[in-house]
């Protein structure tokens, strides 16, 4: 006999998915503003017309951001939170957004598994503690724990 | 009627390289040069066409994306990466909620492998950024030539693979029985459930860890990779595979992203058309996906992979 029931989908996957998605989809929409702004009235940090000169001619970050920045040089990790806003830190800070949604999402995924025994305990716990190390790294990534010295 | 379409694809294809080296060509020429408007246009169209190739293709935007750019432009490899990265780890969040709101991904073996391929893909993205700044060109000169090598390696895959929908478990190894990775999802298209299985996940995660550091240290996403290991070696059905893969590349790939981040090489003015491009051209070509035969689209998806990979391996050369 065909099975018709529906089955049960996991609830700690809904909630990554949706945490992660909608957060991204909120940051693509705050860079795509930045951009706009930044290409109407002119960003205050980056030079475009350089910017676009030396990017093409293959030069690296270090010395794009020492010629085309107001920064003269490589800036401080996070930047644009430092910055009177224009659209230069604004598309930087949806971009951020976006990216910081994934982090979100996993310790979002993570506290929802104990809201069942059965899901928080399958396997001993196994996939508790790989939801766990997942939202370890990428907030050591995130905070600048693991980078590059 | 099919054949117009292909031609139309073939021509967003070629589209996309000339324009790509066109732009270059043009930005790079002191007299000329180009406006900071018209080249995020010139991105945004040309990451849409990706994304609608990519997407009918059966393969990620990401491995398209830096290819063309690390291929056909001269922009620092660490700010293609970058962009590559931030573009995988946005389209396949979109995507990610729909799978996972249908439970189509294993959560299971998205958590399971996810925390292998997240590991691997930052001590990629890491080792990535390292061989540039140590060996200047010659480093540039290895990742072009790596990457060109994995191109065509891909494109020959595409060639000889061919995906099952439902694959036969016959037998489950112990390893993967004690990690109980097996579960059901509902197949709208049937109107019934599908019970699944999944075998070999030892392999797959040694395979797994590997497609992680390829894709941080290269920048290329890993639907390209993920969704073969899954369905031909672990024998997930198909849409599992895919919907699965796409999970765990949102999860891996944000972590490896942060590096390049720290690094200041992501430029607002060329991520964000990338980003939006590539997402649009992907809801297109869900969209024409369903009216077009993927095999044909993934002939074009081949020949342009072998074209640039082939370009890369000349580019990677020469600057050695």
């Amino acid at each position: 006999m065909k099975e018709t029931k529906k089955t049960e989908v996991p609830f700690e996957g809904i909630v990554y998915g949706e945490i992660s998605g909608w957060i991204t989809i909120a940051g693509m929409i705050i860079a795509i503003l930045g951009l706009i702004a930044s290409l109407l009235y002119g960003g205050r940090i980056i030079n475009e017309t350089g910017l676009m000169r030396d990017l093409f001619v293959g030069k690296r970050e270090g010395f794009l951001w020492a010629r085309d920045s107001a920064f003269n040089g490589m800036p401080q990790h996070y930047w644009f939170f430092r910055q009177r806003m224009d659209g230069d830190e604004l598309s930087m800070i949806g971009i951020i957004v976006a990216i910081y949604g994934g982090i979100v999402g996993v310790w979002g995924m993570f506290a929802s598994m104990f809201r069942k025994m059965e899901v928080l305990l399958y396997k001993k716990g196994l996939y508790t503690l790989f939801a766990l190390i997942l939202a370890a790294i990428m907030t050591l990534a995130a905070t600048g724990v693991i980078a590059l010295r | 009627m099919q054949k117009r379409r292909v031609v139309v694809l073939l021509g967003l294809a070629c589209f996309c390289a000339m324009s790509v080296e066109a732009a270059a060509a043009t930005a790079s020429n002191p007299q000329t040069g180009i406006s900071a408007p018209l080249f995020s246009l010139i991105v945004f169209l040309v990451c849409t066409a990706i994304g609608i190739i990519a997407i009918i293709a059966g393969t990620g935007g990401g491995v398209l994306f830096t290819t063309l750019f690390m291929g056909f432009t001269s922009i620092h490899p660490d700010i293609v990466r970058a962009t590559g990265l931030l573009a995988a780890v946005c389209g396949t969040r979109i995507g990610s909620r729909r799978y996972l709101r249908k439970g189509i991904a294993n959560i299971r073996l998205v958590l399971f492998l996810g925390s292998l391929y997240t590991c691997f893909a930052l001590i990629g993205a890491l080792f990535g950024l390292t061989i540039t700044r140590k060996f200047g060109d010659t480093g540039i000169a290895i990742i072009k030539l790596t990457l060109g090598l994995i191109v065509m390696a891909v494109g020959a895959m595409y060639l000889l693979a061919k995906g099952t929908a439902y694959p036969e478990v016959e037998w489950v190894d112990g390893f993967t029985r004690k990690l109980g990775l097996s579960m059901t999802y509902w197949e709208e298209s049937l109107k019934m459930p599908i019970h699944y299985q999944v075998t070999r996940s030892l392999i797959g995660a040694l395979v797994v860890c590997v497609i992680g550091f390829i894709s941080g240290s290269l920048g290329l996403g890993a639907g390209w990779a993920m969704t073969p290991l899954f369905n031909f070696v672990m024998l997930a059905p198909l849409k599992v595979a895919a919907a699965s893969s796409a999970v765990i590349i949102s999860l891996g790939d944000t972590a490896a992203v942060f590096p390049y981040l720290m690094s200041n090489s992501i430029f607002p003015v060329y991520a964000v058309p990338t980003i939006t491009g590539l997402v649009l051209g992907a809801e297109i070509g869900s969209r024409i996906a369903i009216r077009v035969k993927p095999k044909t689209i993934r002939y074009v998806l081949i020949a342009i992979m072998v074209g640039t990979g082939v370009k890369l391996v000349i580019t990677g050369l020469s600057l050695l």
